[in-house]
Formats: C-alpha cells, structure tokens, sequence
C-alpha cells in the first residue's frame, strides 16, 4: 500500500504542559472581556447617575433640600419642615439666635447669670416629634452644679444641684414654709381614722370634697376652697346668732360676709319682724333674766347685743382670727380666695412653688395622699402639707427616662417676661408670595 | 486577597484606632448633654476621619489601574483596603451616633453598610473559592482564556470525531490553526513540507474518508450523538439540555460508558478522548460559575462605592451648609 493510502494514525490525547501553554492565546490581555467591562461601565454609570440624581435636590427644587435634613424637626416647627432657610439664615454656621427670635421672645432665664447660652445649643433640633423645651440636665447643671462660678452672688442654699435626689437638690422650700392664711382649719378633723358621722355629715370626707379641681386650667390647679361651695354644708351652724332661741325653726343662720355692719343689719331685721309677727315675745324670758322687757325697743336692744356677742365672740372665730374691734364689730383678718400663698398685704397670693410647674392633672392618676402624706395627722392650719423632695422620688427618681429632666418642672425662660412677637402674614410664615 | 498571618500588622493597628476611636465616642456621647451629634465637633472629627478613609478606600481602584505605581504594592493597598475600610464603618456610625437619619443620610448609611456587607461577603469568597475551584476544575485555565479554550477543545473534538466519520460538515468558520489539537506538535522532521501544509494534508485526508474502519451504522449513530450531544455542549454557551447532560463527572463518564456498549472496539479511544474533551469542558463551565460568583461582588461593591464617594460629598457640603 503507498504511504498516501495509508489511514492516519489515530494519536490519543496527550495533554502535556508544552501543549497546555501552547493553548493560550498570548494577546488576550487585550482583548475586551464583558464581565469586566460592565465593571467598568457600573463603576462610571453608578456614580454618574448618583450626581446627576442628586442635582435637583442640591438646587433645592421644590423643597429638595429637605433631603440633606438629618432628621424630623420638632412637631411645633414643622411648618418649616421643607424650607431650611427659614432657620439656617447663614451657610456654614450654626443657627443664629436671631432666627430664633423672629418668633420666639426668649426672655433671659436669670438675671444674675453669667453668660447665656445659645439658643441651639440647649433646643436642639431634628431629633423628631419632641418637646425642644425639654432639655437634657446637663444643660442645667453645666452651671447649676457649681453656680458660685456661673452667678453673681448665687443663694447659698441652691448652689450645687446637681441631679434629682435628697442632698443634690434642695428640698422644696413650701414644704419648710408656714401657711399663714387667718383661718383654723383642722385636716385631721376632717379625715378621722374611723368613719364616724356629725351632725349627718359622713366622717372622713373625700379630699375632693374640698379640694375641687379648676377644669379651665390646663394645669388642673384646685380652686380656692370657700365657705359657700366648701364649708357651709356642715358649718352653717357656726353661723348662727339666735343665742336665746327665738326663731325657733323659722331662724336663718346670719350671712357669711366681712362686713360686721350687714350683719348686725341682718339680726336686727330678723328680730324686729319676729316681734312684728308676735308682739307676745316680749312676755318670753331672755334667757336666766325672769324679768320681761320693759318695750320693744329695750327687748330688741338686749336680743341684738346678745346674739351679736354670741355670733362674735364665739361663732366667728371658730374659723376666723380677728384684727381688732372696732366700734363694738370685730375686723376679720381678710382671708383671700387664693389658691397658693397666702401674704395679708398681696391679695392675689404667691405660687406655693415660685421656681417650679406643678401640674396636679399629670398627677390626677395618684391618691392625694400618696403625695400629701401628712394630711391625715395635720392639726394646725399653719401646716402646708405639701410633698417633700422624697415623696416625688418613687417616679421622678432614678428613672433615666425623661421623668427625672429638670424641665419636668422647671422652665429655663422666664415666661412671666415674654411678650408676643411681630405677627407676620400667614403667606410669609409660609413663606408663599401673598395671594 | 485571603486574610492571613500577613494581615496582622494592619489587623492589630486598626483594632487600636478603634479602640482608641470608642473610648474617645464613649467619653463624648456620655458628656454631650444632648447626645452624640454628627454636627457637633466630635461628630465631625468623626466624619473626617471616616470621609478620609473612605476617600483612601476608593482610591484602590487607581492604584490598580496603574500596577507599575511606586506607591506601595497592590497587596499593601488591598490589606489597607480591608481594614480600614472596617474602621471606617466605625467612625461613620459614631460620626452619626448610631442613628441612620434620613433622606440623604439614610440612603449613604443603607449604602455604606451594602458595600461593607458586599466587601466582607467578597472577602469571605476569596478565602474559600479559591480552594474549591482547584477542587472541582483541576482543569481549569485562565478565566480570560476560557472561551478560547473551548473553541479549540470543539475543534479538537471535532478532528477526532472525523477520524471515524469523515467531515463533519462543520465548520467554526477559520482553517485549523497549528495549534488546534494534540497532533500538531508531532510532525515528522524529515518532511519538508511545513508544518501548516502537513496539518491541513491530514486535515483534507481525514475529512475525505473514515481514517478509523468501523461499520457505516456506528459511524452514522457516533456523528449523530456527536452532533446532537455532545458538540452542543463544547460551545461556548451551551444548551439547558447540553449542560443537564454533563452537569457533573458521573453523568460524563455515564454517558460515554453507554456510548461504548453500542460503538465497536476501534473507536473505543476516540470516545474515551471526547470524554476527557467533555469532562474538561465541564470543569471549564464550573470554574467560569465559581468565578463569577468569585469577582461578581465588586458589581455592587465597586459601583456603589463610587456612587457613595459622590453622595458623600454632597451630604458634606450641604450639611455643613446648613
């Protein structure tokens, strides 16, 4: 057979190293390669669309910038919730106060303070729906914890508070003070320990029966406690002045007022028509005297002046103490229908607590006596009987929550100074062209 | 990159500077009065620091692009690149306090922690990958390199097939190359005939007449098992049914066993050499999928870092503007 006409010899795969390398194509490096390239592309594309997405809200088109926010403003601003420049009036500074201002008078919290604060420094924003007034205690005891340095000629006894606790916070001073109101009044009488009944009046009484609370504050403050509303129910008696008995059941008790005059006005008016209805009287014995009245005139003169020293001299001063005697009447000490302090010489009182807010309806939850432990045992009118420092503790505590922030009751501004800002167009609050 | 002993200098630095970085955040937190800020000093001092490191982090893909650089060796970069990339994730959460913020700063926290989550996942992958391609793909090539491979192992198959079928009738559409198959190497010397003349002499011969006698039955049903089978699956992206075909070693050694019970003995060598052309283009299909699952992070890493670089930028200026 010729050598052409031979068959090929079939060779089995030898896959040796020199075969191997001989394999690879030695230019593909530069070659394109698709998994790579998009890598590339991605890695233009990406950034690209990353510019040309956020070129709108750098410019600030239709409110964008709000994108740049770190977070909610406050709910009481979030009108300007898309318009950053209501407040950042200046770029790259921190908010000036007088953005602040343009609202909010911010009247100076003390004025023996050395240095005020920043308005942002302590009311920070975009930290969501809070209270911007409710401001951490380090705010507070920045100064407050050394105030000899922070104050000129700071009160002794409030010169390093440093949290919400017996010995570094002082105790509360109506809890030390006196309540010098003229009258007598006798908690413990009140509130005995066992039920008992007087003249049909069920013992002991609901705190609320006295204490009533002022649905119109927002605060739930009580209403004064008076006479009328109050006392009457049970105390009526102390107001009676038939000391001989006359009346009978047709007797009404004298008016409760602080005008001596009216009063007497009143008996002799009620014992001039009794003797009009029954001219008999003057037969009737004035008391151990046997003798009748000699008239009219000498019978109504005794039962006057004999009611008026019983109604006087006994009656009122139950309750009330007297200034002087006057023209054979008493002065009543004034005793004003306040609901705090009581000064003789400041009609409208004093706050029990002057430095602090105390909201009785965030407490509405809590017996009375849980905080006004001591009513129970309280004899003497010149007991206050308000909390102590550790009756608040069990809630106001150790809580690390924002039960214990020093803003719970006390406000850094004085609000009594603050006067209403420039009212402006609702437009330009809005920041909106006028319609 | 795989984290090993060579990290530990880089490793132990950046676990100082964040502990030195906490312990400075932990002083600041506790003292500010209304908690850690990112606009406050130290919440800037923080943000700097991280935007520096950020801004290192990206600058990886430069020092890539120009390997001849006399700024330190890749392998330097890259360590650097993992761990203070981590460190940077600390800065910028106590840069922002530990809260995500919102609208832009949300969106740079969401993508921060993407490309961190997409940086350790790629890392993880580059520590185990690596082994387990040299497990399953003993075979394998240069990833670049794969389809050229494959092309030559379909022509090779394809000269192989001819010795007992004649032509093909196929044609990759360009002459056999010298390279094309285990013969070309073992040309005789003596010729004087060029080794190009020679391989397409036997080339012509082979696809003229059947150069491996078998019976004309077993020459149509190998053709057509070639062509319907196994030829689809050397291509360079092969059929559903190719790839369930030869979807691991055991398949390919079942399928050619059963093609050995029905072809006669004298072309029992072509078939046991299609197997091996077959298995290595298995290996070859394992090693392309493991790669890609092995680069395939950076089309989120790399993208979103540079898109983040940008939004970085702008968050900076604007927050400081306002």
């Amino acid at each position: 057979m010729a050598k052409e006409d031979k068959p090929l010899e079939y060779e089995r795969r030898v896959l040796d190293t020199k075969g191997l390398a001989q394999r690879i194509d030695l230019d593909y490096q530069g070659r394109r390669e698709p998994f790579r390239d998009w890598r590339r592309r991605l890695g233009w594309l990406a950034p690209a669309v990353a510019a040309v997405g956020a070129l709108p809200f750098v410019l600030g088109l239709g409110g964008g910038e709000r994108v740049f926010s770190n977070g909610a403003v406050s709910r009481s601003h979030a009108l300007f919730e898309d318009r950053c420049t209501a407040c950042h009036t200046e770029a790259f500074s921190d908010v000036a106060d007088a953005a602040c201002k343009k609202c909010h008078d911010g009247p100076p919290h003390q004025a023996k303070a050395v240095g005020e604060a920043r308005c942002g420094e302590c009311h920070l924003e975009h930290r969501g729906a809070v209270r911007l007034a409710q401001v951490d205690n380090r705010h507070c005891t920045r100064c407050h914890a050394d105030l000899a340095a922070h104050a000129r000629n700071p009160p002794l006894k409030a010169a390093r508070i440093t949290a919400f606790r017996p010995g570094r916070h002082p105790e509360f001073r109506a809890a030390s003070l006196p309540d010098r109101r003229p009258l007598k009044l006798n908690h413990a009488a009140h509130l005995p320990p066992e039920p008992k009944t007087i003249r049909g009046m069920k013992l002991p009484i609901d705190c609320s029966g006295c204490h009533v609370t002022d649905r119109a504050s927002p605060q739930g403050d009580l209403l004064p406690v008076t006479f009328e509303q109050h006392c009457r129910s049970c105390h009526e008696r102390e107001l009676e002045f038939d000391v001989y008995q006359l009346l009978g059941a047709s007797g009404v008790p004298a008016p409760h007022t602080k005008d001596p005059q009216a009063i007497h006005e009143f008996i002799v008016k009620t014992y001039q028509n009794l003797l009009a209805l029954n001219p008999a009287i003057l037969q009737t014995p004035l008391g151990r005297d046997l003798m009748p009245a000699a008239n009219a005139p000498a019978w109504l003169a005794a039962v006057v002046a004999q009611s008026e020293t019983f109604l006087f001299q006994r009656k009122c001063q139950y309750c009330h103490e007297y200034e002087e005697v006057r023209s054979s009447f008493p002065v009543v000490r004034p005793v004003h229908a306040i609901r705090g302090q009581y000064q003789q010489e400041r009609p409208e009182g004093r706050p029990w607590m002057e430095q602090a807010r105390f909201s009785h309806r965030a407490h509405r939850a809590a017996q009375c006596e849980s905080c006004h432990a001591e009513a129970r045992s309280s004899r003497k009118s010149s007991d206050v009987l308000a909390p102590k420092l550790a009756g608040c503790l069990p809630c106001h505590g150790v809580t690390g929550t924002a039960q214990e922030a020093c803003s719970q009751c006390h406000l850094y501004h004085d609000k009594s100074q603050e006067r209403d800002k420039d009212r402006r167009p609702i437009e330009q609050l809005l920041g909106r062209q006028p319609r | 990159m795989i984290v090993d002993r060579s990290h530990s200098r880089w490793m132990l630095g950046c676990a100082a500077l964040g502990l030195g970085s906490t312990a400075a955040y932990v002083f600041y937190a506790l003292r500010a009065p209304n908690g850690p800020s990112g606009g406050s000093p130290a919440g800037l001092a923080f943000a700097f620091a991280g935007a520096g490191l950020i801004g290192f982090e990206c600058l990886l893909s430069l020092r890539k692009k120009y390997p001849a650089s006399p700024l330190g060796r890749v392998q330097t970069w890259l360590r650097a690149h993992i761990w203070l990339g981590l460190l940077s994730l600390l800065l910028i959460l106590f840069h922002a306090g530990f809260r995500w913020g919102q609208g832009l700063a949300l969106l740079l926290m969401w993508l921060f922690a993407v490309i961190t989550a997409s940086g350790v996942f790629g890392l993880v992958l580059q520590r185990y990958l690596p082994r387990r391609i040299t497990e399953l793909a003993p075979r394998e090539t240069l990833y670049d390199q794969i389809p050229q491979v494959i092309r030559l192992l379909r022509m090779e198959a394809d000269e192989r097939v001819e010795f007992v079928t004649a032509d093909l009738g196929v044609d990759d559409g360009e002459p056999a190359a010298l390279y094309a198959g285990g013969k070309k190497f073992y040309f005789d010397a003596a010729q004087r005939k060029s080794a190009a003349e020679k391989v397409e002499a036997e080339r012509q011969k082979r696809k003229a007449s059947p150069q491996i006698a078998v019976d004309e039955e077993a020459g149509r049903a190998l053709k057509a098992h070639y062509l319907q089978e196994i030829r689809p699956f050397l291509a360079l992206r092969p059929s559903g049914f190719a790839r369930r075909l030869f979807h691991n070693p055991g398949a390919v050694s079942a399928y050619f066993q059963y093609l050995r019970t029905i072809m006669p003995v004298a072309s029992h060598d072509v078939l046991r050499d299609l197997e091996a052309i077959c298995e290595e283009r298995r290996q070859l299909a394992v090693q392309a999928r493991l790669h890609r699952w092995l680069h395939g992070w950076l089309y989120v890493h790399v993208p979103l870092s540079m898109a983040f670089l940008v939004l970085t930028a702008v968050h900076a200026v604007l927050s400081l503007r306002y």
